[in-house]
């Protein structure tokens, strides 16, 4: 499971029947430098302005039921874990698992 | 199976019904000789790590879908050991 910001939604017209019921949300993976600016602090405030700005990571569409919005920050899970949940075969790459309230990330010093 | 060090952990409420009840732990992969090698990654942990500890982290879906009793769990990585020591990090 990765951390990431959820920047966007996508809206499908035609759609696979497995998708309903949910969401297909934009997300962008957090860097670890993303990690120390959002330890502490109180997420899951929904704005305008994401809480982390966009790396040079890659953003992905990940699949979600748990009504995760822009602005939150989730853990999403990659490859066949992605489909696991689902009771039928579902192309699905990425599954949002959690909505993060908070973050303790404390690297050693040193590092 | 990669070698981690554990730098801290996640709280969420709203999550898969998998994870309830079970840490969820921030892994740092590293290399043999303690340097940070790439971004984090989270996963399940069992074993109760501490903060700073190295563990070793396994990416086996079925093995962590047991764990959780959950077959249709999402989840992944999982912690399924914390090192004592490594001969390259020995002091």
């Amino acid at each position: 499971m990765r951390l990431g910001t959820v920047i966007g939604r996508v809206t499908l017209t035609l759609q696979e029947p497995v998708y309903r019921g949910g969401t297909l949300l934009l997300i962008q993976p957090l860097s670890r430098s993303q990690y120390a600016g959002l330890s502490q602090k109180k997420l899951q405030q929904t704005s305008a302005q994401p809480p982390a700005a966009l790396t040079k990571a890659n953003a992905l569409v990940a699949y979600d039921q748990l009504g995760a919005a822009p602005g939150h920050i989730v853990g999403f899970t990659e490859g066949a874990e992605a489909t696991a949940p689902f009771a039928i075969d579902a192309p699905v790459d990425a599954y949002v698992a959690c909505i993060v309230d908070r973050i303790d990330y404390r690297p050693p010093a040193t590092a | 199976m990669n070698l981690v060090r554990i730098d801290g952990t996640i709280t969420a409420t709203a999550c898969h019904p998998s994870m309830r009840g079970f840490r969820t732990v921030i892994c740092q992969p590293i290399d043999e000789t303690g340097a940070a090698a790439g971004d984090p990654i989270l996963a399940i942990d069992t074993h109760g790590a501490a903060l700073h500890q190295r563990a070793i982290l396994s990416t086996d879906g079925s093995t962590t879908r047991q764990m959780v009793r959950d077959p249709r769990s999402p989840l992944r990585n999982l912690i399924i050991g914390i090192a004592d020591a490594n001969e390259k990090t020995r002091k």
